[in-house]
């Protein structure tokens, strides 16, 4: 069956996988059986890439608990190790690219000191000093010309030959950069043009070089802070931008399709070029190109086999501060109801459940045993609330960056308006939702669900389907 | 029925007293008030509890073991009063026997409130696992 | 806010349900009214409506002289009473009894006119005729006096003094024959015994000795003797006779079945209960209470229906005894109404039951035999001639005055009339009581 492997470039493709994330949590639908994303950073310190890789195990370990039906994590996430039906165990067991050995500069990877000084010469033209003398660890630093470089690097890697190795016709491949920083925009334009290569040496390269390609290009979306000392200037982001773009127009071949999503930088992040600090709060155009993902997904093959289709992103309405209701039917059809069921489950499993002793549900899933021993509801907790990476965390982030993307009021205990601008009318003849109405349907749920064995698969059946029948009979249409 | 009601209070409370009046117990006061009070009554506040507190309502805030427990303390109290009751309206000769009976009732009541919930409980909504 | 309404609703019901089971059973309390219970009732003895003939027969012979002595003064009681019989008798004439007769009895009956048989009774016999033997004179009017619609009523001293002194022996026998020809259906006797002053010549039966002129300072009895048919005697005695006589026995009489019930509250020990609505049976759970601490129950009897003396706790206490099967018991105690009422600590129930029955047997259970068979405890009354007949005889009347109110060889003559009539096989009645084991 189709599998779709992701390649998020750089820090900029690990929010945008983080997002992802969240969403195929909420259970929001991609029309595939399996999505491998592969994150591609030299930087493993980067913090950004850290909490999506958290993330991304988590969730692992809640699919696996979950299943395919149970509403929220159910579509399969799954890291490339997982996928080798050979069994060869070629690849380290993780979500990231292992870019194992390059703790050198760049002037010991191209061995510079080896070169005839004509070539140094030339090197010395094309790259600064601080490029050549920057370590590689930290990624490149908004630094596409050192990141091209190092990157082609990467078809020769053990990881390479294993997605190579498990790739079948059929698969779709999507591309997640930035184009305007070191990484994303030089690691981009090289995996396409290599996996786009029929004869690069790789196993099933023909099908490789003929599958559905996606792609999103981050363009400029946040500013930094201008610092002297850091290698990484905001004010050339616009610069890089336009020059790779004018690359891109020439030299990209072979997308079936391209998204751009882009937005005026407001409030600027801090600089930090790399490393366990940088940690840039998760941002609203992070989630809708997580959108672009499964809007490619949502494509048929035939509907992908003229010349490549461009996508851009644009709101309803501008505004600083986005709620549902700023967003276009499509994408509100999308998000909105997983979105609001996830919230409401989230909500209730942070703040009410606990409260919940003694009900019926309560018992009859044995829930404070299992809240106290059983690992998938501490992976839950987790997943939720951890402050670095967990729902609630990337929901806060959300809705203090710059746009805000704040959907939801975070700050109340009342159900009826957890949805922000939209609050649940609560009257003597439509009962909005309570505490204790949710109580009642989640022991109704509870039998409902009488067949489902698994009680933790149960549980989250039930949520979802109490929270789908809130939002379908409840909440007010967004 | 006359004699399991029979068995059950004599089981505790023991023979009638005074013994004049065993035809009484055993013919009218046993079952009569068995029948009512641990059949009737306790059926219907079992069924009460979990079938319109709990399922009608519409609300899960009585699903708790002392909402249960609150249910059969009131329930025992009828069954009490029911048995002292309805000893008086037959003119049971009046000895410290009506009250026992009326006790042993009372408990009674409560071991038929725990078996109709038991039985009963599963199709409640909002109290299939109450009290346990 | 709206669970805490649904709480409030909550109470409230429960509230309402509490009140409403409360005042529920008050309403019922009233309704419940003291309910009559009705006492058992037993075959009530059949009484006649009417007596066609009521033959009223004196025996007017020399001995019978002193009880209507001629003489000025006072009235004899024989002449008070008898005559108090005829006012009974006429105030009936007409309607009850249509035929009054009036006989005097000498050697042979001679019919009286009413006044000159009153006459004859209130101024004194003045002309006493010499007279039959008592067993003739018994046979006489047994045999052509009494008949299905005829009751007679005959008065006498009953001295009978044989032809020859050795047939003395053979008293009873002779009143025996005389009766026993009657071959009349459920032909009985009543006698009523009574004492009055005298004032004539008493002839003693001992044919040796001389008559007694100007008897006597004592008094002397004489006898009523009521015979018929069963069901008119009764109506005689009781709307003639009165029945208010301390000294009676009746012979003949159909056996009785008084109502009688086995009280359920007191007089008891042992954890018995009745186990039937008509109070016949007691019914034990555990046999070995009867050997442990003893049962004990009283049976309420109504005796209101039996001639006087039976109904005395001096008779009751000498002539019941109990027939018991499989098993043995005693009577503890013999009581009448009020006797019972002040002695026992009486459970309000019974009290209701306590107006229904003159007297109280307390049978106390010793023993069982078979613990898996029922006890049967038959209450029974004998029928014995009492005792005041024995008070009443003598043997030898020849001293009167020193002998007392007695007659010669009374004994004798109730005996023969008790035979004659193959009396109740000597029981007046027999109260079946089971004590039911069977649990």
């Amino acid at each position: 069956m189709a599998k779709l492997f992701v390649f998020g470039i750089g820090g900029t493709g690990a929010r945008v996988l983080r997002s992802f994330g969240m969403l195929m949590a909420a259970g929001v639908d991609i029309r595939c059986d399996k999505v491998i994303p592969i994150l591609i950073d030299p930087d493993t310190q980067n913090a950004d890439l850290n909490r999506t890789v958290e993330m991304l195990k988590s969730y692992r370990r809640l699919h696996d608990v979950a299943g395919a039906k149970s509403g929220f994590f159910q579509k399969d996430i799954s890291k490339l190790a997982d996928i080798d039906q050979a069994g060869a165990g070629k690849v380290k067991d993780t979500f990231t690219f292992d870019f194992g050995g390059i703790n050198q500069s760049f002037k010991e990877f191209i061995h510079y000191s080896e070169m005839d000084p004509d070539t140094q010469s030339l090197m010395q033209l094309l790259y600064t000093e601080d490029n050549l003398q920057s370590p590689l660890t930290i990624g490149f630093k908004g630094s596409p010309n050192v990141g091209s470089v190092v990157l082609n690097k990467l078809i020769d890697s053990p990881e390479i030959r294993f997605f190579a190795d498990n790739f079948r016709k059929g698969d779709r491949i999507f591309i997640i950069s930035s184009i305007f920083g070191g990484t994303g925009a030089a690691g981009f334009p090289l995996l396409l043009k290599n996996l786009k290569n029929p004869d690069s040496g790789l196993q099933n390269a023909g099908d490789i070089s003929s599958a559905l390609i996606g792609a999103i290009t981050v363009k400029p979306y946040f500013g930094l802070q201008s610092d002297n000392e850091s290698v990484i200037d905001s004010n050339t982001f616009v610069t890089k931008t336009r020059d790779a773009l004018a690359y891109y127009k020439n030299n990209l071949q072979g997308l079936q399709a391209m998204y751009y999503i882009a937005d005026n930088p407001d409030n600027p992040y801090e600089n930090r070029p790399g490393g366990a600090s940088q940690k840039n709060n998760a941002h609203l155009v992070e989630l809708l190109s997580a959108l672009a993902i499964i809007d490619f997904m949502d494509y048929s093959d035939a509907d992908l086999s003229g010349s490549t289709l461009y996508h851009e992103y644009g709101l309803k309405e501008d505004s600083r501060e986005i709620t549902f209701e700023h967003l276009y039917d499509d994408t509100k059809q999308k998000i909105n109801k997983q979105l609001v069921q996830f919230k409401f489950f989230a909500k209730y499993y942070k703040d009410f459940i606990s409260q919940d002793k003694g009900k019926n549900y309560f018992k009859s899933l044995n829930l404070d045993d299992a809240f106290a021993n059983d690992g998938f509801h501490k992976e839950l907790r987790n997943f939720l609330e951890n402050k670095q990476w967990g729902f609630y965390a990337w929901l806060k982030e959300l809705s203090v960056n710059s746009r805000k993307f704040s959907p939801f009021n975070l700050n109340t205990d009342n159900l009826n308006l957890l949805i922000r601008d939209k609050p649940i009318g609560n009257t003597w003849l439509k009962k909005g939702i309570t505490h204790d109405g949710f109580v009642v349907r989640l022991n109704k749920e509870e039998k409902n669900q009488s067949e489902e064995t698994d009680p933790r698969r149960k549980f989250l059946k039930m949520f979802y389907n109490v929270t789908e029948d809130f939002y379908n009979n409840k909440v007010p249409s967004i | 029925m006359k004699n399991i009601f029979r068995f059950l209070y004599e089981l505790i409370i023991g023979r009638p007293q005074p013994p004049m009046e065993t035809p009484l117990y055993r013919g009218e006061i046993f079952p009569d008030v068995g029948g009512i009070t641990l059949l009737l009554v306790t059926f219907g506040m079992v069924a009460f509890y979990y079938y319109v507190l709990n399922h009608l309502l519409q609300t899960a805030i009585f699903s708790h073991w002392y909402h249960w427990l609150g249910v059969l303390g009131i329930n025992a109290i009828i069954a009490f009063s029911y048995a002292v009751y309805y000893c008086q309206v037959n003119e049971a000769t009046p000895d410290s026997y009506i009250y026992w009976f009326g006790v042993a009732n009372a408990f009674y009541s409560g071991v038929f409130f725990l078996l109709f919930s038991m039985a009963i409980k599963w199709r409640s909504n909002n109290a299939a696992k109450t009290p346990f | 806010m709206c669970m805490k309404i649904r709480k409030c609703c909550f109470w409230i019901f429960i509230w309402v349900l509490s009140n409403s089971v409360i005042s529920c059973s008050q309403q019922n309390e009233t309704e419940q009214g003291g309910e009559a219970e009705s006492c058992p009732v037993g075959p009530e003895p059949s009484v006649a409506e009417e007596v066609d003939t009521l033959n009223i027969i004196i025996e007017t012979s020399g001995s019978m002289a002193g009880f209507m002595p001629s003489r000025g003064g006072e009235q004899t009681d024989f002449q008070m009473i008898v005559d108090n019989i005829l006012a009974n008798a006429e105030s009936l004439e007409g309607n009850a009894i249509p035929n009054i007769r009036y006989w005097s009895a000498r050697e042979k009956m001679y019919k009286e006119v009413y006044s000159r048989f009153s006459q004859m009774l209130r101024r004194g016999l003045r002309n006493p005729g010499s007279s039959s033997p008592i067993p003739q004179m018994l046979k006489n009017v047994s045999e052509s006096f009494t008949g299905p619609d005829q009751v007679s009523i005959f008065i006498s001293d009953f001295i009978y003094s044989p032809p020859d002194s050795r047939d003395r022996d053979f008293i009873a026998n002779d009143i025996r024959r005389a009766i026993s020809r009657v071959r009349q259906e459920n032909f009985v006797v009543s006698v009523f015994a009574s004492q009055s002053d005298f004032a004539g010549t008493f002839y003693p039966a001992e044919r040796s000795s001389k008559p007694i002129r100007n008897c006597c300072s004592t008094a002397i009895p004489y006898y009523i003797w009521v015979m018929g048919p069963e069901e008119k005697v009764r109506l005689i005695n009781r709307e003639v006779i009165k029945d208010n006589y301390m000294e009676q026995v009746h012979f003949g009489f159909s056996p009785l079945s008084p109502a009688f019930m086995i009280i359920p509250g007191s007089g008891r020990s042992g954890d018995w209960y009745p186990a039937d609505r008509e109070g016949k049976v007691v019914r034990l759970d555990n046999a070995g209470d009867i050997r442990e601490g003893g049962v004990m129950y009283t049976v309420g009897i109504n005796l209101e229906n039996l001639p006087g003396h039976v109904a005395k706790t001096e008779y009751l206490e000498d002539n019941f005894r109990l027939r018991v099967v499989n098993g043995e018991a005693a009577i503890s105690r013999i009581y009448d109404r009020t006797q019972f009422l002040n002695q026992e600590n009486i459970n309000n129930k019974d009290r209701r039951l306590t107006e229904c029955f003159s007297h109280y047997v307390t049978v106390s259970v010793t023993e069982v035999f078979d613990r898996n068979k029922n006890m049967e405890v038959n209450l029974v009354l004998g029928n014995e001639l009492p005792g005041w007949i024995e008070a009443y005889t003598t043997e030898a009347d020849s001293r009167i005055e020193e002998e007392g109110a007695r007659t010669f060889s009374l004994n004798a003559v109730m005996e023969g009339a008790w035979r004659a009539t193959g009396s109740q096989k000597g029981e007046f009645f027999n109260l079946n009581t089971t004590v039911d084991l069977s649990r």
